[in-house]
């Protein structure tokens, strides 16, 4: 009968013992899910690569661009040279302008270089966000490709 | 008597399980609302929306931008200049969201305008602030 009852109040500490690991790791897996979905910032990147496509191809529509002089393209198309080529390696915007399709087209212009990571969209979520479309002016079809991966910058 | 032992044992091992899943629980929901209002997420959010607003706008273009949740979570961080919540840095180009006494969360605009008439509006209903799109080279 003593025996007995030394063996059930040991039996009840080994269970409070896994009572209480058994929190300690449920603490863990959600303070690092918690972590993991809070910490990452607000996901901004495909839709600014979207903006900015939007805005090239209008003014490529609207206007003849001499692509020898890039100063004309950043003018003419009201985009701000020192944020986007500048200050590239901050900003981390890629544009890449072909006369006709990419894939066998002549580029006319071009910011960046990898643009091999658009094709990889979904798979890993470190890649920049590409947005790919073309314009037609009448003269020309261009191909647009635009990647971001512009981070904000915390101070 | 032996009874009665067993009995209040049992008590205080259920009242320490008790307390025990009462802390875990207290503390998943404190990791909760901490990151839920959390200033760099929030300034994250309002910075990005603002390059938005902005890189969309043609010049001429005056925006407004709702400025109440920014409001309360500079509040909940001890930051109650509401009136410098968002200021943009015309030298760098970068819109700059402030919600926390200590740092701050900065993004640039590609849209190549200037920003004018920077105000802000308290408790019309909300806080709100207000700017202007012009372009740069008039």
């Amino acid at each position: 009968m003593f025996n007995n009852r030394r063996g059930s109040a040991v039996g009840e500490q080994i269970m409070s013992i896994w009572f209480v690991l058994l929190l300690i790791i449920l603490v863990a897996g959600f303070s690092v899910g918690i972590i993991m979905y809070f910490g990452q910032s607000y996901d901004f990147r495909g839709a600014e690569a979207g903006i900015l496509n939007y805005k090239i191809r209008q003014c490529l529509f609207f206007n003849n661009i001499d692509f020898s002089n890039s100063n004309e393209f950043f003018s003419v198309c009201q985009l701000n040279k020192i944020v986007l080529e500048d200050n590239f390696n901050e900003t981390k915007i890629a544009i890449r302008i072909c006369d006709g399709d990419c894939s066998n087209g002549k580029v006319v212009y071009q910011l960046g270089s990898d643009f091999s990571s658009c094709d990889f969209i979904g798979k890993n979520t470190k890649y920049m966000q590409c947005n790919h479309k073309s314009v037609n002016n009448g003269k020309k079809v261009f191909d647009v490709i635009v990647g971001s991966n512009h981070q904000a910058r915390k101070v | 008597m032996k009874n009665k032992k067993a009995m209040s044992s049992q008590l205080m091992d259920t009242i320490v399980m008790v307390i025990l899943v009462l802390v875990f629980t207290l503390f998943i929901f404190a990791m909760l609302s901490h990151y839920k209002n959390g200033a760099g997420v929030w300034e994250d959010f309002y910075a990005k929306e603002i390059a938005r607003a902005i890189d969309m706008a043609k010049p001429g273009d005056t925006i407004t931008i709702d400025l109440d949740k920014a409001s309360i979570v500079a509040k909940s961080n001890d930051y109650e200049l509401y009136d410098k919540l968002v200021r943009f840095d015309e030298k760098t180009r970068e819109i700059v969201v402030k919600l926390r006494t200590n740092g701050e969360t900065r993004f640039s605009y590609f849209n190549d305008v200037k920003i004018s008439n920077v105000k802000t509006f308290l408790g019309v209903p909300t806080n709100v602030l207000q700017f202007k799109v012009e372009a740069r080279n008039v």
